[in-house]
């Protein structure tokens, strides 16, 4: 991987984010980790108009800035994160319907939908104190978890690699949208925490068999 | 029906369904009964726009067993219990659709459905009991889920299961049975608030005004 190719993948990623509705021009943040700096989107730059020679560069060791025009304000956050979790290569927020009035409501979300339990963990919490009290709750709020809910803010999606990362943000969207409007219904059910751990479990040790084979086998159902 | 006819129809119900917004990624599966004994089905793990004709997998449907290398979707049960309890089956479809997902996240039977979704799903769409994906029980409930001649099944916190006579009909069982489960939120929306919303932003509204 080189910085030029993690830029254009970056650059591609935003216009996807925002094609599949996952935030807005002005409300979507993307990083990825190369190496010991961290690529992320610029503070005053829209997601539609970035370009690969455009973006931050910080030490993720000291947090300077190392290249490029100011960083996304949130980059500290991102930093803690790929510091603390050496799965994570790259990081976006999203803040589609659904994962908002989620974020607003301030409660932690179950696992709803068997997908969420597989890609996002057994629920997604809410970190009610960024950027007040630093990045230590919403590192602890992860923790175990490809996703964090930041309160009145839409979430934090974390994984591999963009397009895995993507895919948490819609699975998040969906599970947060079952959950909200459930209540109309009656009220979801959850499914059980065993039966989530296991399936996080076996998604995860399927996932880390697929990146050993060349031809991707991982469950589809 | 031909092996190669068989794969070009569930390949391009790949693309369709993708479009649609109904499948994504690798989620969901898709299937096309070849004959009585056996069936073609999509691959377990890949996304459909990689996906090649040649790598959808025919699978028998009394023992499950498949051809080839290309190892077959893990709900390969769930679509085969359907073609043995409803010779009239053709096609099956497995989704993850939003509206469909909301409503089998509460474990609910769509009741009240319009005269069209009623003459395309059947009198009711029932919720199947929760099963962890791939298993005989998942199976087993799905199957029940769609007697009396339903063609669509939620299935409980997991998706939904279409099924038609042809590809075609299950295609458009997984697009009406989204509008009938949307339709259902926005009733019990109405019931739940004393008031219509017109948009999902609306609803999202009211809750949270009214969220513990």
């Amino acid at each position: 991987m080189t910085m030029t190719s993690v830029s254009q993948t970056l650059c591609e990623n935003a216009l996807a984010l925002l094609s599949e509705g996952l935030c807005t021009d002005t409300s979507g943040c993307l990083s990825a980790r190369l190496g010991h700096r961290l690529v992320i989107t610029p503070e005053d730059t829209g997601l539609s108009e970035l370009s690969s020679d455009g973006l931050a560069v910080v030490d993720l060791a000291t947090g300077a800035p190392l290249a490029g025009p100011r960083p996304d304000r949130r980059f500290p956050l991102h930093g803690a994160l790929y510091k603390k979790r050496k799965d994570l290569g790259v990081l976006v927020h999203a803040d589609p319907l659904s994962i908002l009035t989620a974020s607003k409501a301030g409660r932690e979300v179950p696992p709803l939908l068997d997908d969420m339990a597989q890609l996002v963990g057994v629920s997604a919490k809410v970190a009610r104190s960024w950027p007040c009290r630093g990045t230590a709750p919403v590192v602890a709020a992860m923790k175990g978890r490809n996703a964090v809910l930041l309160k009145n803010s839409g979430a934090l999606c974390g994984a591999g690699t963009f397009d895995d990362a993507r895919a948490v943000a819609q699975v998040l969207e969906k599970n947060c949208k079952a959950a909200i409007e459930a209540t109309f219904l009656g009220g979801a059910i959850r499914i059980n925490r065993g039966e989530a751990l296991l399936m996080r479990t076996v998604y995860r040790l399927a996932y880390a068999k697929k990146r050993t084979q060349p031809v991707p086998r991982a469950d589809r159902g | 029906m031909e092996l190669s006819q068989a794969r070009d129809i569930v390949y391009q119900a790949g693309l369709d369904l993708v479009k649609e917004g109904l499948v994504a990624r690798t989620w969901g599966n898709i299937s096309l009964r070849l004959d009585d004994h056996s069936f073609v089905i999509t691959p377990s793990g890949r996304s459909y726009e990689t996906l090649a004709p040649e790598e959808i997998v025919a699978v028998r449907i009394n023992d499950l067993t498949h051809q080839g290398d290309v190892k077959p979707s893990s709900e390969k049960g769930m679509h085969a219990e359907v073609y043995r309890r409803r010779p009239e089956i053709n096609a099956v479809v497995h989704t993850h659709q939003r509206h469909a997902s909301t409503v089998a996240a509460a474990r609910k039977e769509v009741t009240g459905l319009s005269e069209d979704h009623a003459r395309l799903l059947g009198k009711s769409v029932r919720c199947a009991a929760y099963a962890l994906p791939g298993t005989k029980k998942l199976m087993k409930a799905a199957g029940q889920a769609l007697e009396e001649g339903r063609h669509a099944a939620l299935l409980a916190n997991h998706g939904a299961l279409c099924v038609g006579s042809t590809m075609e009909a299950a295609f458009r069982v997984a697009l009406e049975l989204e509008g009938a489960c949307e339709s259902f939120i926005a009733e019990a929306f109405a019931r739940h608030y004393g008031t219509r919303a017109s948009t999902m932003e609306e609803m999202h509204a009211c809750y949270l005004t009214t969220a513990p």
